[in-house]
């Protein structure tokens, strides 16, 4: 059996997307991982959870990122610390001639995207945003667009949204009152949805069209969650745009409980052509499976991650899989497993941080507009 | 076949149920084959069905596309903060349908067309479109602004 010619580092750990990431690296044969890390000064508990999955994982937890990005054997760094620290992080593992492979969304400002985007320019090494384009069903939607069976895309309309969580408890009433810049992107029990999942229609739409956005309308608001509310982070953004050409978007993204959906949420894309209207859901085709079994029920809360965010705080509560519909199609490779590939090629990836960087910019113009209430042009000014 | 207004009718009947607690949210997408000069009438048409959906007034509109080109969302806000985005598509082969979503805090009701194509006939929705409804979206597909709509619009 041939050498896996990645080493991969893991920087901040579990209750974080790393635990996805750290298994999808582990499976491709073409990489290694080979040490997990951070900042030398997180706190205690951030530091027991990064060396939980280093035990689980059996590879050294080395405590200082400098350290940690001084080893040759590392090629690649999948970044999972938060959105406060993911910017800093990230321009030094691209100082450190490292590949990165981050989490999304990118990074809570402007400033850190355009820094981290000439960083990755500057140190000549290859990015990639882990988002829903590289899913099957993406893919397929992507070949319908590219092979103009649809004609001319003339309107996309998107929704991602996460059926996760025990809704119910928000207090309504009155129109959520949003703030810009935003912050406190990711905490325990919340996080801002329209970032964190907004990210996946934003980048969805950017990817198949190839445009640019040209303006943003966003609303945000809390419909569902009380712990949102709470934290006044929004747990439901939507956001009304058009492309440079004029192409009307409109994208939905929030989280919106376990009860509310079959399976994992609503996640679709309607992509009007001139010629024919598609309708591509990552939910089917599927099967439906209806047995004597007793009907799923939502977890106990995880008082650790209340909105199920974590593979690993949901398996501590014995969340059952909903098995209600079965998908058909295959999950193909992974995210990781694209980035490998593009590694391997020698070619830059279609969600480089430049191109993630983008995405951002939507975001943010997306918070602006809620904020103000008015459409906001872009590009942002600097 | 079913018609719209049938549509509109289950909708407004499990609504009714509470099942899924308060709306605050609706996604409708009408495919249609409308002519330009149609379109904005019946986009204030179903904002008013999703208006007494949602059950409060709108203060708010936004309309981005253009009837023109046979493409336009309209995004609504709500008094009390519930929200929706209300769509016209004209395309050639989905024929017509509607995909409605409505989201409650306690529960969500979905319609996905699919291709079961419901009847889409002028006459099909009774009601007129309310005169503000239609009034503000046209000024905000002039303006390209968001249109305050006059406060104590019903319902």
């Amino acid at each position: 059996m041939r050498e896996p010619r990645y080493g991969v580092l893991l920087v901040t750990c579990s209750h974080t997307h790393q635990e996805n990431y750290a298994a999808a690296f582990a499976a491709d044969r073409r990489c290694r991982i080979v040490a997990l890390t951070d900042e030398v000064d997180v706190a205690p508990r951030r530091r027991e959870l990064n060396e939980r999955l280093a035990d689980s994982l059996g590879v050294p937890y080395e405590p200082d990122l400098a350290r940690a990005l001084s080893r040759k054997d590392v090629d690649v760094v999948s970044i999972c610390a938060p959105p406060d620290r993911r910017g800093r992080i990230a321009l030094r593992c691209a100082a450190a001639g490292k590949h990165l492979y981050l989490d999304k969304s990118l990074v809570p400002t402007l400033q850190q995207a355009d820094a981290l985007v000439a960083a990755v320019r500057k140190a000549g090494v290859r990015s990639h945003m882990f988002t829903l384009n590289t899913q099957a069903w993406a893919r397929a939607a992507k070949r319908l667009v590219e092979e103009k069976r649809l004609g001319t895309l003339r309107a996309v309309h998107a929704d991602v949204l996460f059926a996760k969580g025990r809704q119910g408890s928000a207090r309504l009433g009155s129109p959520r009152r949003e703030e810009y810049p935003p912050e406190r992107h990711q905490l325990v029990e919340a996080k801002r949805e329209l970032d964190n999942v907004g990210v996946y229609p934003v980048a969805l739409v950017r990817w198949l069209t190839g445009k640019k956005f040209r303006t943003v309308y966003g609303v945000t608001a809390n419909y569902f969650f009380e712990e949102h509310q709470r934290h006044n982070v929004e747990d439901f953004g939507l956001l009304a745009c058009t492309l440079e050409d004029g192409t009307p978007i409109t994208i939905t993204a929030g989280r919106t409980g376990w009860t509310s959906h079959p399976a994992g949420g609503v996640t679709r894309l309607v992509l009007v052509g001139s010629e024919r209207t598609a309708v591509v859901d990552a939910n089917r085709p599927r099967l439906e499976v209806y047995t004597d079994e007793p009907p799923w029920a939502p977890p106990n809360v995880n008082p650790e991650d209340p909105m199920g965010f974590w593979v690993s705080t949901q398996d501590a509560v014995h969340l059952r899989p909903k098995q209600t519909w079965v998908p058909v199609t295959q999950a193909g490779p992974s995210d990781a497993s694209y980035f490998l590939d593009c590694l391997d090629a020698g070619r830059e990836s279609e969600m480089s941080v430049a191109e993630a960087a983008l995405t951002t910019e939507v975001l943010l113009a997306g918070y602006r507009s809620a904020t103000t209430g008015e459409v906001v042009t872009l590009p942002l000014a600097r | 076949m079913p018609t719209l207004a049938d549509l509109h009718s289950a909708v407004r009947a499990a609504l009714a149920g509470k099942r899924l607690g308060k709306p605050v949210f609706v996604r409708y997408l009408l495919h249609g084959p409308e002519k330009p000069e149609a379109v904005v009438r019946r986009l204030a048409q179903l904002a008013g069905v999703v208006r007494d959906w949602i059950g409060q007034a709108p203060e708010r509109v936004y309309a981005v596309g253009s009837p023109a080109g046979g493409q336009v969302s309209l995004t609504l806000q709500f008094r009390e903060g519930a929200t929706a985005q209300v769509s016209f598509a004209r395309g050639r082969s989905h024929g017509p349908g509607a995909d409605v979503m409505v989201f409650g805090n306690h529960g969500a009701l979905y319609h996905d067309a699919g291709d079961a194509n419901l009847l889409e006939e002028a006459e099909d929705l009774p009601d007129r479109p309310d005169p503000q409804l239609e009034a503000a979206v046209k000024r905000s597909l002039r303006s390209g602004k968001p249109e305050p709509l006059p406060t104590g619009a019903p319902p």
